[in-house]
């Protein structure tokens, strides 16, 4: 991704978002025609356990200035425990990211459902707001093709 | 008898009775204070097994490579009953091993033998300030050490011990079939970790910088891949070109992109050998990262790798109650 001056930078966002929820709930969000900031850039997955590790790191790696991911609520999962294992891998990668000096604001996750329009538009405001505040990726990007 | 001859009878015995094909153990190196890992097939090659303060290198990273079939072999022989010489991190990453199915329980006899902390030739030239160790020799835990210039200096062996063993809390393994000598208890570590308490006080741009700077020393070569048991996978996202994960490394970015891949996938399954540390040919200070992962293992989720083969890895399992403090909530 080309990097702009810092004066019209504007953060981009990654979101990985399950089909069957936060997807849904983004949708909704959507048809209902809720105003959330446009930064993001959603990629659909079948469930948040799907999410690897190495699938954030590899969008801070080129260049995203955060990364969303957001699942179904503990217990409403698809696939019964998909958000579950995937929680512990979220929380082992977050702390890990602060520990490498990786702001915890960076890379953030969420459950969503896919009733919840609203809680999926304020969260996407928060999420652009936190970016914002620390600013662009420290991350250097690497080879990008 | 010695530790060193209770090894050789014993691999002689499993060899001659045929219970084991091979025995993987340390013979004497062509290094100073470096012992060199072998693998014995015959009785009569027992001799060549050494048991010293310079056994460094951990052994189960050979394991995972004796049960991978020859994808040339239309038939692959049957796996081969593999025989290791383990100290306590070796032990564990067996059991790890083991647990990540690869290596079968059934073909592995386990030799635990005691370990005291093993000495370390780079620290060995840290402490004497030496370019080059030519001689060691250890008699009742003093060390004496010639260096390039042919002097000798006697040093008390707690000194030169590598950093992973200064930490160490389990010097036994927990799972063998065979023990030779007394198996040392659980003990504290020598002395607190102040280096990783003190990087992890800083405030996170700090740590970036120094996380940033430590990187930016590596030459890419992988050796601390090669050198972690845990790093097995016959390839290695770094080098998959589909997906096409990471550039050749001509950029800080994608050497950052290496280590934070290799590191994280070292969650819940790092037993802090050092191994990866003391392969390094620059000497990346790896271990402040590496052991951020073993202690959120503990703390998050009560979790010690390499103790036990029933219980399993933290990450492919869950519990209700586990940790949401980390749960973005909009409202
Ligand atoms: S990451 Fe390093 S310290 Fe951890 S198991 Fe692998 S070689 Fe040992
Ligand atoms: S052994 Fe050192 S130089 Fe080589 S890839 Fe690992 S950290 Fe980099």
């Amino acid at each position: 991704m080309p990097q702009e001056t810092n004066n019209d930078w504007t953060p981009k966002i990654v979101a990985f978002l399950c089909n069957w929820c936060s997807y849904a709930g983004a949708d909704l969000a959507g048809v209902s025609r809720m105003q959330y900031a446009p930064n993001v850039r959603i990629i659909r997955v079948p469930c948040s356990g799907r999410v690897s590790p190495m699938h954030i790191l590899s969008a801070l790696h080129r260049g995203a200035d955060g990364v969303l991911v957001s699942g179904c609520h503990p217990g409403d999962c698809h696939y019964i425990s998909g958000n579950l294992v995937a929680r512990r891998k979220f929380s082992m990668l977050k702390t890990f990211l602060e520990h490498v000096g990786v702001e915890p604001e960076r890379v953030q996750f969420s459950w969503v459902s896919a009733s919840e329009g609203a809680r999926f538009a304020s969260l996407m405001e928060k999420v652009v707001q936190d970016i914002i505040r620390i600013g662009p990726a420290r991350m250097p990007a690497g080879v990008v093709d | 008898m010695s530790v060193q001859d209770d090894i050789r009878q014993t691999a002689g015995q499993l060899l001659a009775d045929g219970k084991v094909d091979l025995v993987i153990g340390f013979a004497e190196g062509t290094l100073a204070m470096k012992a060199a890992p072998c693998f014995i097939t015959a009785a009569d090659d027992v001799e060549q097994l050494v048991w010293n303060s310079f056994c460094l290198n951990n052994l189960a990273v050979y394991l995972s490579r004796c049960f991978t079939p020859d994808p040339q072999l239309r038939e692959p022989p049957p796996p081969p009953k593999v025989a290791v010489i383990v100290k306590g991190c070796d032990g564990r990453s067996v059991v790890g091993l083991i647990k990540e199915q690869q290596a079968p329980r059934e073909n592995l006899t386990i030799i635990a033998v005691p370990c005291d902390g093993m000495l370390d030739a780079d620290v060995a030239r840290r402490v004497l300030g030496a370019e080059e160790i030519v001689a060691a020799d250890e008699v009742d835990g003093a060390v004496k050490i010639t260096d390039e210039t042919g002097k000798e200096t006697t040093v008390d062996r707690k000194e030169l011990l590598a950093e992973a063993c200064r930490f160490c809390t389990h010097r036994a393994a927990a799972v063998y079939d065979q023990t030779i000598g007394e198996l040392p208890a659980d003990a504290d570590p020598l002395a607190p970790d102040d280096q990783f308490e003190a990087y992890c006080q800083k405030p996170t741009a700090d740590k970036w910088r120094q996380f940033c700077s430590e990187i930016s020393k590596c030459v890419l070569c992988k050796a601390c891949r090669s050198a972690c048991p845990n790093c097995y996978c016959r390839t290695c996202f770094a080098d998959q070109t589909r997906p096409n994960w990471m550039g050749s490394g001509a950029k800080l970015g994608d050497v950052i992109f290496y280590h934070l891949g290799r590191l994280f996938h070292q969650a819940g399954r790092c037993v802090d050998c050092g191994a990866c540390v003391r392969a390094c040919p620059v000497g990346v200070d790896l271990r402040t990262f590496t052991y951020k992962l073993v202690e959120d293992a503990e703390q998050l989720f009560d979790f010690t790798p390499g103790l036990d083969l029933e219980q399993a890895p933290p990450l492919t399992v869950f519990a209700p109650g586990d940790s949401e403090n980390f749960i973005t909530d909009p409202e």
